[in-house]
């Protein structure tokens, strides 16, 4: 455990420092792409906390991502300290999302899907009509930028830095939260709700604090993107758009840290490697997405387990003795009923 | 006035029901919700009013005949290479297939078709009914004969012939079905065809009463959804039920409360359904499916 813990700090921090020189050198347009992308590890991440560790299908995440944001943006404007309206705006999201994951406590499967996508519609309808606040259709402009004392976070290639540090961060805590016995518990409940409730696990309070902390980390995105870009517009934060988030996870794969990393990275970059084929990219990537689903239903780091499953089970076929002895059991229930 | 706001309600909520009736057979069936259902609507729409009437000029029963083909051979196509490998997989798996597919059917009508909306040129739009001091568009009233002519020929199917019979078996409990001797393999394509059909028909009828863009299906299949959810989910009744219920409320909601709200009132709606009757109208009490 304790090697494995070391050799993964330092994957991490040789990979950070891999990045940083990346942002020295690459253009400013990529290095523009690889910040959505390092917000899209972030909502991802976030996202895998309910969907992938909790097993609760939510469509939320681009609610509580606009949520945050626009939150952040409307106290800047009013000329409140920065640092302050950012912790708020994470907040009040976390406030949302744990008055969502209360309902959501009776729902499963596609009803809470539905549920909480027709939460992301009404968010979307509230941005966009609500005019005095949100700017409308419009949204809101000059955010100002982030600054740490005098500096100011004003180019892609100083946010670069800033969001990197909060991916890792946001990435770390994710690994930490899937060893830690917390963790265990909610894939415990996951796995199959009423044993983990019959062992005394609580399983109404974990689901309301996966909830609560999918929206965090969705919140704390959405401020990111605002001082990333100086303007926010509804149509970023459309219900249509929360359905990226839950392909990014699940073609990366569930339940694990690395799956939502490389779905978000994987989504970000595919359409702009795909640039070459002009106007028909996006259909590509539709169908890019259609093609990993039916190849890897379990995602992409999947792959490596299916090859492995089918090696495990070469090895632990059934002799015939179990056969007969599991027969012999079933016959015996019968008999007792 | 309140007559009006029925009948248009009415014909909008058809629209919904026809949807929703697709949505539901393939859930019953394979226990997957579909999230590109709109955008059939959408590509069948785009079928009717760019290549046939625009292009070729077809009549217009001709043309519902056309888009009903197409419809039903992309439905089988979809149900033997997308569905099938995925049937063993998990339910979010298959929903995020299905988000693929309405990435890409949206994008790809884009690309056929260009990003300017098209406008559909209808024969029943011309036809005006006065009803004493009301008036009703034809589209509206060709909509719900067209809702009613369908529900009919369905029932029929559904009690008197082999096929039909062997779809509900498959839809209550597609083991059983299987065991019984129906070739469920078969019988799921022929529901997956007959639900893009169902989904088919709501585009060409939609076509003329707004402007047909890409966007245009995805808002409408989330209203169906909300749609099987008040009548209760996986209910045949239900989807229809639900969905003319939906689009009177809405007619009424945008025109006494605010037109801007519409969809804030049908999803708020929708979200007191799940938490004080997830069950919906029809309900009998959620089983979980195993």
């Amino acid at each position: 455990m304790k090697r494995r813990i070391a050799v993964v700090s330092i994957t991490l921090i040789i990979a950070y420092t891999v990045l940083l020189f990346l942002a020295q050198v690459l253009d400013v347009y990529y290095v523009h792409v690889l910040n959505v992308a390092l917000i899209n590890i972030m909502l991802a991440v976030g996202l895998n906390f309910i969907v992938g560790f909790g097993g609760q299908i939510s469509m939320a995440q681009s609610a509580f991502f606009g949520i945050g944001s626009y939150t952040y943006s409307i106290l800047v404007l009013h000329h409140s300290p920065m640092l302050l309206d950012a912790v708020f705006a994470v907040i009040i999201t976390g406030i949302v999302g744990l008055a969502l994951g209360w309902p959501a406590l009776k729902l499963k499967g596609h009803y809470l899907a539905l549920a909480t996508l027709g939460f992301g519609v009404i968010m979307g309808e509230l941005m966009t009509n609500l005019e005095h606040i949100t700017g409308g259709a419009n949204g809101l402009t000059g955010i100002p930028p982030f600054s740490i004392g005098s500096l100011q976070l004003n180019t892609d290639g100083r946010m670069f830095v800033l969001l990197l540090a909060v991916a890792f961060l946001t990435v770390i805590l994710s690994i930490i939260f899937s060893k830690s016995p917390i963790g265990m518990r909610t894939r415990a409940f996951r796995d199959d709700e009423t044993a983990a409730s019959m062992v005394g696990i609580n399983v109404s309070l974990m689901k309301i604090m996966l909830f609560t902390v999918s929206a965090m980390f969705a919140g704390l995105a959405g401020v990111l993107y605002a001082g990333l870009l100086g303007y926010i517009s509804p149509d970023v934060f459309a219900w249509s758009t929360t359905f990226n988030y839950l392909v990014m996870i699940v073609v990366g794969g569930l339940g694990s840290t690395a799956g939502p990393v490389i779905g978000a990275l994987l989504f970000t970059f595919i359409p702009e490697w795909l640039r070459f084929l002009k106007d028909s990219y996006m259909a590509v990537f539709g169908l890019v997405v259609i093609i990993m689903i039916v190849v890897a239903p379990e995602g992409l780091k999947g792959l490596g387990a299916v090859v492995w499953a089918r090696h495990l089970k070469r090895l632990f076929r059934r002799n015939p003795e179990n056969l007969k002895a599991s027969r012999e059991g079933t016959a015996y229930e019968h008999h007792s009923n | 006035m309140s007559l009006q706001l029925i009948i248009s309600g009415l014909a909008m909520g058809a629209i919904y029901a026809l949807i929703a009736l697709g949505f539901t057979l393939i859930w019953n069936a394979v226990g997957i919700v579909n999230f590109a259902q709109g955008e059939l609507v959408m590509i069948a729409a785009y079928v009717s009013a760019g290549w046939l009437a625009m292009s070729l000029h077809l009549p217009w029963v001709l043309n519902l005949l056309m888009v009903m083909i197409f419809m039903a051979i992309f439905g089988i196509f979809i149900a033997r290479w997308m569905y099938h490998p995925l049937r063993k997989s998990s339910q979010l798996s298959a929903i995020v297939a299905t988000i693929g597919l309405s990435l890409f059917l949206k994008n790809i009508a884009v690309l056929i078709w260009g990003p300017e909306p098209l406008i559909d040129p209808s024969p029943f739009k011309a036809v005006t009914l006065h009803v004493g001091r009301a008036a009703f568009s034809g589209q509206y009233i060709s909509i719900l004969a067209a809702l009613l002519i369908l529900m009919g020929l369905q029932v029929f199917m559904f009690r008197r012939t082999q096929v039909g019979r062997a779809m509900q078996a498959t839809a209550q409990d597609g083991e059983v079905a299987r065991l019984m001797g129906v070739n469920t393999k078969t019988i799921i394509s022929i529901i997956f065809a007959y639900a893009f059909v169902l989904a088919g028909i709501a585009g060409v009828l939609m076509a003329p009463l707004f402007y047909v863009s890409a966007d245009m299906g995805s808002l409408v299949a989330l209203k169906a959804f909300a749609a099987c959810i008040i009548g209760g989910f996986g209910n045949v009744q239900g989807a229809l039920v639900g969905g003319l219920i939906l689009g009177v409320l809405e007619a009424f909601g945008s025109y006494f409360i605010s037109s801007q709200y519409v969809d804030v009132i049908s999803f708020g709606l929708l979200i007191a359904f799940l938490i004080f009757r997830p069950q919906g109208i029809f309900g009998e009490p959620i089983m979980e499916r195993p």
